[in-house]
């Protein structure tokens, strides 16, 4: 498990990226890459693409994020899954309220 | 001193293990002037006897010792020591990287070599005994988590899963991957007769996920014992999991609804499919089409699969930790291996279907540890028409029209205008009957008769308010201010309530006919061509339920007269 955070220059945009297995493990390091973020309407984008699993604590910490982001009128875009993780994704049905770009 | 005394570590005592006096006396004269007492050993043998015998807090070893070294001494007691935390440092005139990395290897917690100062070896024993303080209380906090996860267990398995009905058909199988597990599995049976079972998985394992568990139980059997169909009892339990569950925790769950005639209706919100299965052959797949529960403030529409089941046939639900097992190499069972095992012809004729699945299962992972609670369910299609209780009903019917026995009151109330806000018929009658009747539990289920049929007497009849309006959420809101805004400005319309109770041989039979001032309504429209009753998805839902619940509904007077018969047995 490893996450990164990276805020763009504009700070609309904060890029969290998770790799490897994005579950319990996770948890302190992907809260820590937006608790900070205050500024209104900032788009959290979630990398995906290097995460080769997600389990159910993992959708947890999205639904934190989310209410984060609500919470500043933001929105959160979780970007390129990998199959594996997709399908945790859509069983979840987490497309029904959250973007979710391939 | 107790033997029982004697196990407890003695907190004031250093074990001193040399074979030379001189350097035993050097030692002890430090250990005392640190307010501590000494004990000695002048051999490996010795201080193993002695660590058992006397239980010190700190043990100072010597290297090279007669008949047993300490090195062997260290490996010797840091075994049997097993959870306690006994520290040992090495105190050593011999040289060489190979003896302290042996001595470390063996248990040792540090290493001191001579000649040193006092300071030194003073210093490490302070600090060594701090450590074990703190193991001590995480020793201590481990066994206070420990037994409270032991009554979060009983109370989970005590309270919510022993009311589980329907097991001499159904097969239910849980493996926990901790002691505490976030699965759920639920049966309960509805006043009618079918069935609802419920499998759920609350997100993470451990004592949190488990939070849920007891307000799930509760209104599942709640809802279900008082009739109300899956799709209320899913709306409740959202609802319910929505206000208690932190942000983060949810409930990913399936519901299965096997009727008397052999329906099922399943609905998946963020579990693995909930599958089908005929001759061993998979003939559906209910996958999920909903978030899982506790997610959302109101549920979005839930999308019901219907099937038929034949007696023989069988419907699975799994968790995901089913599918997700991992073994050794890192690869996951998942469903190509499942379904090998489950069409396996040898593992049909030996075993049923769950144990087809784990012993395929066990196989794939031997002795690789199981991250995720994993959880099956198999219902076969034969699972409610084995039940007898409930066709039981009807036969009190007859036996008691037979012996004759003529045991009947009547009760009745009209109420016009302005009374029809003040007034409620509905407690009354219940109050009637329990005065009468004495207190029985099939109340519940004539209140649940009683409250739809007077309320769609009075809301449609007398207020002519349109069901179709609660279709959507702000229909619905709107539908009950309107009621409301109604009922204070009524000055016309009446509703009249009549009870009729027979006493039976072991039981009773409740007559009610309500009828209404109203123009009544197309109630031909709910009935098919066979006088079964056709619903749709939001409204008649009441209508559903009281069929559900009685021998008998009839609608005359253009629909403003309704007559039911429930009859009840009181054992």
């Amino acid at each position: 498990m490893s996450v990164t955070a990276k805020t763009s220059d504009d700070k609309k945009t904060v890029d969290i990226c998770v790799a490897e297995q994005f579950d319990y493990s996770a948890h302190q390091s992907f809260r820590e890459a937006y608790r900070f973020t205050d500024q209104p309407g900032t788009l959290f984008r979630v990398d995906l693409s290097k995460a080769t699993y997600m389990d159910s604590s993992a959708l947890g910490m999205i639904l934190l994020l989310k209410e984060h982001a609500d919470s500043l009128s933001g929105k959160v875009v979780l970007a390129q899954p990998n199959s594996a993780v997709h399908k945790i994704l859509s069983i979840a049905k987490f497309d029904q309220f959250v973007t979710i770009e391939a | 001193m107790t033997a029982a005394e004697k196990l407890e570590t003695n907190l004031n005592l250093v074990l001193i293990a040399d074979d030379m006096a001189l350097n035993q006396r050097l030692l002890e004269k430090m250990v005392t002037n640190m307010g501590l007492v000494a004990e000695f050993a002048s051999n490996g043998f010795e201080a193993v006897e002695k660590y058992l015998a006397l239980k010190p807090s700190l043990i100072l070893m010597d290297v090279n010792m007669p008949e047993m070294g300490g090195i062997e001494a260290a490996r010797q007691i840091k075994h049997l020591a097993a959870e306690d935390f006994i520290p040992i440092i090495f105190v050593s005139g011999a040289e060489g990287q190979d003896i302290i990395r042996n001595a470390i290897d063996a248990g040792g917690d540090d290493f001191i070599q001579r000649p040193f100062p006092f300071e030194l070896l003073e210093g490490k024993i302070v600090a060594l005994r701090r450590i074990s303080e703190l193991y001590q209380q995480v020793a201590e906090l481990n066994q206070i988590r420990q037994s409270e996860v032991e009554v979060a267990e009983q109370l989970f398995s005590g309270a919510i899963e022993s009311a589980n009905v329907g097991l001499e058909t159904i097969r239910m199988h849980k493996q926990p991957a901790t002691t505490f597990s976030g699965d759920v599995q639920l049966t309960a049976y509805r006043p009618n007769g079918d069935l609802n079972i419920l499998l759920g998985d609350f997100t993470g394992h451990g004592l949190t996920s488990t939070l849920g568990a007891l307000p799930l139980a509760e209104t599942f059997r709640a809802m279900t014992a008082k009739g109300y169909a899956a799709e209320e009892v899913i709306a409740q339990i959202n609802a319910k999991l929505y206000r208690l569950l932190p942000t983060g925790l949810f409930l990913a769950v399936a519901v299965v609804t096997l009727e008397v005639d052999g329906t099922a209706r399943i609905w998946n919100g963020g579990l693995p499919d909930v599958m089908v299965f005929s001759d061993g052959e998979l003939v559906k797949r209910i996958s999920s089409s909903h978030p899982p529960l506790g997610i959302l403030p109101q549920i979005n529409e839930l999308n019901f699969e219907i099937c038929n089941i034949r007696p023989e046939d069988h419907i699975l639900m799994i968790s995901d930790g089913v599918l997700e097992a991992e073994n050794a190499e890192g690869d996951m069972f998942g469903e190509a291996r499942m379904f090998g095992a489950i069409t396996d012809p040898q593992f049909r004729e030996q075993y049923s279907l769950v144990d087809s699945i784990l012993t395929s299962l066990q196989h794939f992972v031997r002795d690789f540890p199981q991250r995720d609670d994993i959880s099956l369910i198999d219902i076969p299609g034969n699972s409610v028409q084995s039940e007898r209780s409930f066709t039981a009903t009807t036969q009190v019917e007859t036996d008691s029209e037979d012996s004759g026995e003529l045991d009947i009151w009547d009760w009745g109330l009209e109420l016009q205008g302005r009374s029809l806000a003040r007034i409620d018929p509905v407690a009354q009658a219940l109050s009637r009957l329990q005065e009468s009747e004495g207190e029985g539990e099939h109340w519940h289920t004539v209140f649940s008769i009683l409250t739809e049929l007077y309320v769609n007497a009075l809301d449609h009849g007398v207020l002519k308010l349109e069901s179709s309006l609660k279709d959507s959420p702000e229909g619905f809101a709107r539908y009950f201010s309107e009621r409301e805004q109604r009922l204070e400005t009524l000055s016309w319309g009446s509703v009249s309530l009549h009870v009729q109770h027979a006493r039976m041989a072991s039981g009773g039979r409740v007559f009610i006919r309500i009828e209404d001032s109203g123009e009544g309504f197309d109630y031909e429209s709910w009935l098919d061509n066979d006088n079964n009753l056709n619903i749709g998805v939001l409204s008649g839902r009441g209508i559903e339920l009281v069929s559900g619940l009685c021998e008998s509904v009839e609608y005359s007077n253009n629909g403003a007269t309704v007559e039911v018969v429930y009859v009840y047995s009181n054992t």
